[in-house]
């Protein structure tokens, strides 16, 4: 993995918005029309070459596919799995919906949440093989320094699709592990870096409303010793994972403190651990890592992009941003990250997409600036 | 005007959301519709008492009426001024035109949503003159009435400025822009007055000073610095007499959402912010586009016996700040300017649409615990 030796590295957390056309073909698959295979791939290509491109140009150094081919960064697999079915099934009333169901009813993402209900297995391995064949057209003959692709953590298949059919939450896990593990490490052996989407080790609000914290950090740990089961065999150093607690601007009131759960994240294996760190509810938790040390081989990857605001921050924001974690950290374990994903569910840009590009312009300008800063001249 | 002297104090920038049932019977009567004034009268009085008390409940220290009589904080004024005149179909420019140059598709999406976006343009075309006593004392009375019982260590009230107005009111009568400003100026004045004599502080809201650059395309920064210089004279002129003890003044980079990657930095305009004889500055400093600007502090003396009032917490996003950020924030000013010379504000008003109740009063909430936090960390508590 990228380190930051000679310079502050930047990357982003993996989705990009999607081009209008590819748009509506995904919309369309997802609510189970037919649409042309080949149509749909040739869309893709296109837009994975086409994002690629972008990255390069302003400048970031580790990137990826854009996630262009995903309905969502955790619902796509149902389309590549057996053993989801049936109808949508209600979603917990988060606490911030408890607390003000007005305003959180207008604002409710929509996806489909089939229940899983038959055993869990591969049906479209070759959808994971079109992701890495179409990163890998794009990135050849460009200056791309790392390229990732991104896959759903365990424990999040399983907060997203309820078990109608495993005779327990943790053999449910077990079982999308040890399928997952093909995807994990196909995309490790095509020499891309892997990011884990692993919202579900923070995320209480909206997924375990009525459990304590101490009950939800005992689903972060097998949560992460479920990711940790399906990573067995791929060196920690080929890895990174995204934590966070929901893509949407929302109030977050009720979000677990980092620092509540901080040492269950480091039990996971990979070597990078992303995490928010823009937005207003999470800034201040650079100051965790004045009381928690990071243990050597992990890099941190803190967001100094918000994802969910059309505001695009000072470079000088996001370079002082960068600077306190490295205060704290020492330059070479801090990587320039964003909050979350630009586009984590197709439908819903929070973010105007050429917005959303300033702000990634903005990420690279004050990763400059705190280079300088850091390294001098 | 109240110091933080053994606590960090707090504010905001003025407005609060408005009940539905009282702005639709403001639209009715600035748009010439049949309303019952009586009625009117009423609801006015009860919303301001209403916003007081939230307030007051989440102890905030330095309160105000909400600008609930007031569909914008600046185009009132067209209902307290004679001497200008509308015209069909007339849209004054926005303070978002030079950002739209770069993001031409936000900005239309953005007035697709919100039909009637932009202000009426006004035009000056006879004597200025100031109409608007019984509507300031209204107000002044309303407050009043609200702070009757209610705990908070001091109350303001804010009032636009010349340039502000400037930005929706073309000259057609007064043979030179100095007339033009000095005349608006004296008309300006006699609320400024008003607002004092009643015993409270004057808030001048005055977003025109930076975010005049986002409505003047045609400027850059010397030839700003330079329009603006007539813009202060016409400021000063409009309180002078007045005590800048008892005076505040609020400058932002317009509230609307988006980019904001065209605003003018802060250190552009400092000096010309400092020249304003008030005893207060407001200054937008929590969203990602100026939170750094407390550096400017480390380079720029605020003057002996000023207080600064920096937004900690904004608008920009529905995302409540930890209460530790708005801490770190506020001992970040405290550091370069003094303790005592700090009070907690917010970025803007929280009213006219921009955040739902919900999400200004958890708004609240977390400032005042900020500024608690803070306290705590400032005074060895």
């Amino acid at each position: 993995m990228k380190r930051s030796i000679e310079r502050i590295v930047t990357t982003h957390t993996g989705s990009l918005a999607r081009p209008a056309e590819l748009l509506q073909i995904l919309l369309a698959r997802d609510e189970g029309q037919a649409v042309d295979p080949e149509v749909f791939d040739a869309t893709v290509r296109q837009a994975v070459t086409q994002t690629v491109q972008r990255q390069v140009e302003i400048g970031l150094a580790v990137i990826n596919d854009g996630e262009q081919s995903k309905i969502s960064f955790a619902t796509y697999i149902r389309e590549r799995l057996h053993g989801f079915g049936g109808a949508d099934e209600p979603r917990p009333i988060s606490l911030e919906a408890r607390e003000f169901p007005e305003y959180a009813a207008r604002r409710a993402t929509p996806y489909r949440r089939p229940a899983c209900n038959a055993p869990v297995a591969w049906k479209d391995f070759a959808a994971v093989e079109k992701d890495i064949a179409n990163l890998q057209a794009a990135t050849t003959g460009l200056q791309v320094e790392e390229a990732f692709l991104t896959a759903v953590s365990p424990g999040t298949i399983v907060n997203f699709f309820p078990n109608r059919y495993y005779p327990t939450r943790d053999a449910y896990l077990e079982a999308v592990a040890e399928v997952m593990q093909r995807e994990y490490e196909a995309i490790v052996q095509a020499g891309f870096l892997l990011q884990l989407d692993c919202p579900d080790l923070a995320l209480r609000s909206t997924w375990f409303p009525d459990l304590s914290i101490p009950e939800f950090r005992t689903i972060v740990a097998h949560n992460v010793a479920a990711l940790n089961h399906a990573t067995r065999d791929i060196p920690a150093e080929r890895m990174r994972m995204h934590v966070c607690w929901g893509a949407g601007e929302t109030p977050r009131n009720h979000d677990v403190p980092l620092h509540d759960i901080v040492d269950e994240l480091l039990k996971a294996r990979p070597a990078g651990l992303s995490l928010m760190g823009a937005n207003g509810r999470h800034e201040h938790e650079w100051k965790v890592w004045q009381e928690v040390r990071l243990p050597d081989g992990k890099i941190l990857i803190p967001g100094v992009i918000d994802s969910t605001t059309n505001s695009i921050e000072h470079p000088e924001v996001v370079a002082e941003r960068l600077v306190r974690y490295a205060s704290v950290l020492g330059r070479e374990n801090v990587i320039a990250g964003v909050d979350c994903g630009f586009g984590t569910n197709a439908q819903t840009d929070q973010v105007d997409p050429k917005i959303a590009w300033a702000k990634l312009r903005a990420l690279v300008e004050g990763a400059e600036l705190a280079t300088r800063e850091l390294w001098g001249a | 005007m109240k110091r933080s002297t053994d606590r960090i104090l707090t504010t905001h920038a003025g407005s609060l959301p408005m009940p539905s049932d009282l702005s639709a019977m403001l639209r009715a009567q600035e748009g010439g519709q049949p309303y019952d004034a009586l009625a009117l009268q009423q609801r006015l009085a009860s919303a301001v008492a209403e916003a007081v008390k939230m307030q007051a409940e989440h102890g905030l220290d330095i309160i105000t009426d909400g600008e609930q009589s007031k569909p914008s904080f600046t185009t009132y004024l067209s209902q307290r001024l004679a001497g200008i005149e509308t015209r069909p179909g007339a849209v004054a420019r926005a303070v978002s035109d030079r950002q739209r140059q770069d993001f031409p598709d936000y900005f239309q999406a953005q007035r697709a949503a919100a039909p009637g976006f932009g202000r009426r343009q006004f035009y000056c075309v006879g004597p200025l003159q100031y109409i608007g006593q019984q509507a300031v004392q209204r107000d002044i009375a309303n407050l009043k009435a609200a702070m009757t019982g209610v705990q908070a260590e001091e109350a303001f009230l804010p009032a636009v400025t010349v340039g502000t107005v400037e930005h929706w009111m073309a000259n057609e009568y007064y043979p030179s822009d100095e007339a033009f400003l000095f005349a608006l100026a004296d008309a300006l004045h006699e609320e400024y007055q008003a607002i004092v004599e009643a015993g409270f502080l004057l808030q001048l809201d005055n977003p025109n000073l930076p975010d005049g650059f986002g409505l003047y395309t045609d400027l850059d920064i010397p030839a700003y610095r330079k329009f603006q210089e007539l813009r202060i004279a016409a400021l000063n002129r409009s309180i002078a007499g007045l005590p800048a003890s008892r005076v505040r003044m609020h400058v932002c980079w317009g509230a609307h959402k988006g980019p904001h990657n065209a605003d003018i930095p802060l250190r552009n305009i400092v000096d010309l912010m400092l020249e304003v004889q008030v005893e207060a500055y407001s200054v937008e400093a929590a969203n990602p586009r100026h939170a750094h600007e407390w550096h400017v502090w480390e380079h720029v003396k605020l003057p002996a016996g000023k207080i600064l009032i920096p937004g900690v917490v904004g608008h920009d996003s529905d995302t409540i700040e930890h209460p530790d950020l708005v801490a770190e924030r506020i001992c970040n000013y405290a550091a370069v300017v003094g303790r005592d010379n700090v009070i907690a504000g917010t970025d803007c008003g929280f009213g006219t649409g921009r955040l739902h109740p919900t999400i200004a009063s958890l708004k609240f909430q977390t400032l005042v615990e900020g500024a608690r936090l803070a306290s705590q960390r400032l005074w060895n508590r």
